[in-house]
């Protein structure tokens, strides 16, 4: 028998496909010297095994190693119809139409099986069966044909006993050779159904020898009762040895001259035909049988296996697994809510939502809702919701409520699978806290940010005030200068309207004086109100020179009284400053003082101060205030920027850190060089407004 | 008294001012001389008298006060009024020692200004006046001859007429001859009146601190 291992797919290797020749030769041989030999030179067998185990040797191995087995085949059927005394011709013949038989079956069996040739499948069975039938068939045709070119017997009775013989030959034995070594692996057995089922197997076997052995052809049927007994037991391979055993026994009887068919038919060829029509009926109903039963028992397998899957999933897995009914109460909790406390079975029968954070239950509905009703869905449906736990407190779960339905398509409950994420929502609240945190933080540093800058506004405006208190005195004489005026020729337009006659021209002269003179007060308090402003910076074009001249015109007086020379040098053609024009000013405000105070030493040598104005490489304004007066000792040059530090006895030492700071804030830089021939330069760069937006 | 107006000069450095002062000036007849600087004013020649001067005390330059000590050499007695926007208190005294007429803070009412500009024509022509007493006196004690002079010296220190004589070496007879000239030529009317010339043209104190 065959017993190779390896299947399709699998490249066999030469010795093994050697010995599978080798013994479909000798299986081919022994069957076909056996079934001849038992019926003697003349008769024609019933049952044609022969075929059967070359159809299961082909459907087993790889579709090239097929001549090779058939030409083993054709050597083993030959050889048998040679040793019962067949001619050359005839037994080289009928062979060829018994390979040419098997070979289409196998095709067809291959072609349209579908996959493995597994018994255990109806369609297999079907396939099978037609393909047995029908290619027993074609053998038959061609069968005749061989018989009648030798001129051996009636064509039509030859073809329907060979079709039958060859058909029943690839059913009865084709199977059990498929089962020596079922496809998907052998199943265990057990012992208690091995003992069974070998009572059934001896029922059976005691059964038909009784029923060929007794004078009542009707009682036949009672072979299909243990028959069946074996294949519930077995199914395809109960199936299979059933109809093995059931078909020697018969065929041996028959041969032997006992059994029903001789009670039946006095011709021979019909007795066989008979013989042949009751395995059929054996073959055509206890092999779908054994399918059809094994199909139920897979399904039924699966099923439970699929059972046991859940269950196993739902036991071992940290989710909790519900199953609710259509009212969501609990139908089954999973060992898994131990972590809530609670055992499984005390769940059973409670709503699901009386274990709800009462804040949480509308949105547990309505998640469930949105199950049955994807249309409810608004917008993102929450899956999280809190879950009391037994000791009363609350845990976050993330539920996945689905809807089970009936074989119908109708909802009949809820299955939900809970996981515990309360550490996930510990994280994101702790990185929405952080969040927090951070957004604080940064709201922090830009309020810390805008109070800084609002604080160098404001020391900024301490420091103009400051700076303005130094030249106040300058702006009281220099207020008081036109008010003194206007006081006289108001004075004097009063005496020349008093004369007599009054002299009105020399009085218009002098109101027209009181006004101009009123004008020019009020000038110097905006210049002045313009400095002390309290208005936060606003940045805007600002004329470089015309801000040299304002400051100039502010501290006119106090550089006269000096005797400070000032000499401009104003660029022709300067781009606008981007800036902050009162700032700017008491930038220059505080240089000019600076080189006034630096100046009030010099005795015997003219006092002078330059202002220039121009553009440096970069195109940034550029303002240089340079004084010839003491320069700066190296200690002071060190700390010239320090806050509060100064060499005046009544300064702050605010002026030039606060000038520095304002210049910076304009994207410039403020420092100081000591001048050629003595003296300081401070000089300070600003963005030009050139491509500044507004 | 004199037919010649008198002649104000006005040095400040604001023009507004100036010309506010001229203006006022004017409308009361006086002639105004305007400078914007001391070193202006110092450049040009002085008007005629009567005169006096109004001046800013914080001028660019050597300032008003300055001018004032400056001008007590050569032009002494040039009658000054100062006007100041600063009106600090140790300046005007500083002021006022050292002979200003008056000191006005600005803004000030155009009568102060007036009565300021009065006293100091006033002022000028009691100086001017002086002067002229002075030089006639003078002209007078030219004509005494020596002997009359020395009797004229002791006479005005307040000695007898016997002391003299014997001071001197001569006749107390002499003495009395020489009294009379001098009394004749210098004009006084008694020996006090004598006496006081002799003070005025500081005889008696030269002869006095001859005394032992």
């Amino acid at each position: 028998m065959v017993t190779t291992p390896g299947g399709e797919g699998q490249r066999a290797r030469p010795t093994e496909r050697l010995l599978v020749c080798a013994g479909v030769a000798a299986a081919a041989f022994a069957l076909a010297w056996l079934s001849l030999a038992m019926l003697g030179p003349s008769r024609i067998a019933p049952v044609w095994p022969a075929n059967g185990v070359l159809l299961a040797a082909l459907l087993r191995r790889e579709r090239r190693e097929w001549p090779a087995i058939l030409a083993a085949g054709l050597i083993g059927i030959a050889a048998g119809g040679l040793m019962n005394g067949g001619a050359v011709r005839s037994s080289f013949g009928l062979a060829l139409c018994d390979l040419l038989e098997v070979g289409l079956s196998a095709t067809a069996i291959r072609a349209f099986g579908g996959g493995a040739p597994d018994l255990s499948r109806l369609r297999v069975v079907a396939v099978g069966g037609l393909a047995a039938i029908a290619s027993a068939a074609v053998g038959a045709v061609g069968a005749g044909v061989v018989l009648d070119w030798l001129g051996r017997g009636s064509i039509l009775s030859a073809a329907v006993v060979w079709t039958l013989a060859n058909a029943l030959g690839q059913m009865t034995a084709a199977p059990i050779v498929l089962l020596l070594r079922p496809p998907e692996g052998r199943r265990a057995i057990s012992r208690r159904k091995l003992v069974w089922s070998a009572l059934s197997l001896a029922a059976l076997a005691g059964t038909v020898s009784l029923v060929f052995q007794q004078a009542h052809y009707d009682l036949i049927y009672l072979i299909f009762a243990p028959l069946l007994v074996v294949v519930f037991q077995l199914e395809v391979l109960g199936a299979a040895i059933g109809i093995l055993l059931t078909a020697i026994l018969a065929v041996g009887f028959t041969v032997r001259g006992h059994g029903p068919m001789w009670l039946m038919a006095d011709d021979p060829t019909e007795r066989v035909i008979l013989l042949q029509l009751f395995l059929l009926g054996v073959v055509a109903t206890n092999f779908p049988l054994a399918a059809a039963l094994a199909d139920g028992r897979r399904g039924h397998d699966a099923a439970r296996l699929g059972e046991a899957r859940y269950r196993l999933l739902a036991e071992n897995s940290r989710d909790i697994v519900f199953e609710f009914d259509a009212q969501a109460n609990i139908r089954y909790a999973s060992a898994a809510v131990r972590q809530l406390g609670y055992e499984p079975a005390d769940l059973v029968g409670h709503s699901c939502f009386s274990f709800v954070h009462p804040d949480d239950v509308a949105t547990a509905r309505k998640a469930m809702a949105v199950q049955l009703d994807p249309s409810l869905a608004d917008g993102v449906v929450s899956q999280e919701w809190r879950l009391r736990t037994a000791a009363g407190d609350y845990v976050w779960v993330e539920g996945n409520p689905a809807v089970s339905r009936d074989a119908e398509g109708r909802p009949v409950g809820y299955t939900d699978s809970v996981r515990d994420i309360s550490r996930r929502k510990v994280l994101e609240a702790d990185l929405r806290r952080k969040q927090a945190q951070a957004e604080a933080s940064e709201r922090a540093r830009r309020a810390a940010e805008a109070r800084a800058r609002e604080n160098l506004d404001e020391l900024a405006r301490v420091s103009r005030v400051l700076s303005v208190g130094e030249f106040a005195s300058s702006i009281a004489h220099e207020l008081n200068q036109p008010i003194a005026a206007i006081v006289t020729n108001g004075d004097t337009a009063l005496r020349w309207l008093g004369n007599d006659p009054p002299d009105l021209a020399e009085a218009r002269l002098a109101v027209g004086r009181s006004i101009r003179d009123a004008e020019r007060a009020a000038a110097i308090i905006n210049r002045t109100r313009a400095l002390l402003s309290k208005h936060p910076p606003a940045f805007a074009e600002v004329d470089i020179d015309a801000c040299v001249d304002d400051v100039l015109l502010f501290t006119d007086l106090v550089l006269r009284r000096n005797h400070v020379e000032v000499r401009k040098h104003l660029a022709a053609r300067i781009p606008p400053a981007w800036g902050d024009r009162v700032q700017l000013q008491q930038v220059l405000l505080n240089l000019i003082g600076n080189g006034l105070d630096a100046m009030v030493g010099n005795e015997g040598r003219p006092r002078v101060l330059d202002i220039t104005t121009g553009t440096d490489p970069a195109g940034r304004v550029v303002v240089t205030v340079e004084d010839n007066g003491c320069g700066l000792a190296p200690e002071v040059a060190e700390r010239l920027f320090d806050s509060f530090f100064t060499t005046k006895t009544d300064g702050v030492g605010l002026g030039l850190p606060i000038s520095r700071s304002i210049v910076e804030a304009h994207g410039g830089r403020l420092w100081a060089t000591p001048r050629k021939g003595g003296g300081t330069a401070f000089r300070f760069t600003v963005r030009a407004s050139v491509g500044q937006p507004g | 008294m004199s037919a010649a107006p008198p002649n104000v000069i006005v040095v400040d450095d604001d023009r507004g001012i100036r010309e506010a002062l001229e203006g006022l000036l004017r409308s009361v007849g006086l002639q105004v001389s305007l400078f914007g600087s001391v070193a202006e004013f110092l450049a040009a020649p002085l008007p005629a008298r009567p005169r006096c001067l109004i001046l800013d005390v914080r001028l660019p330059g050597r300032s008003g006060l300055d001018l004032q000590s400056e001008l007590a050499g050569a032009d002494a007695g040039l009658p000054m009024i100062f006007i100041t926007g600063h009106g600090d208190i140790p300046m005007s005294v500083g002021a006022m020692k050292a002979g200003a007429v008056e000191f006005l803070a600005k803004p000030f009412r155009d009568q102060d200004l007036l009565d300021a500009i009065q006293v100091a024509l006033d002022r000028d022509r009691a100086q001017l006046a002086g002067a002229a007493a002075d030089t006639a006196l003078r002209t007078r004690l030219e004509t005494l001859t020596a002997r009359e002079r020395q009797v004229f010296a002791l006479v005005a220190s307040g000695r007898l007429n016997k002391q003299i004589a014997g001071e001197i070496g001569v006749a107390e007879i002499t003495v009395k001859v020489h009294r009379g000239q001098v009394m004749k030529k210098m004009g006084a009317r008694s020996i006090v009146d004598l006496v006081r010339m002799a003070d005025r043209l500081d005889l008696a104190g030269a002869d006095g601190r001859r005394a032992p």
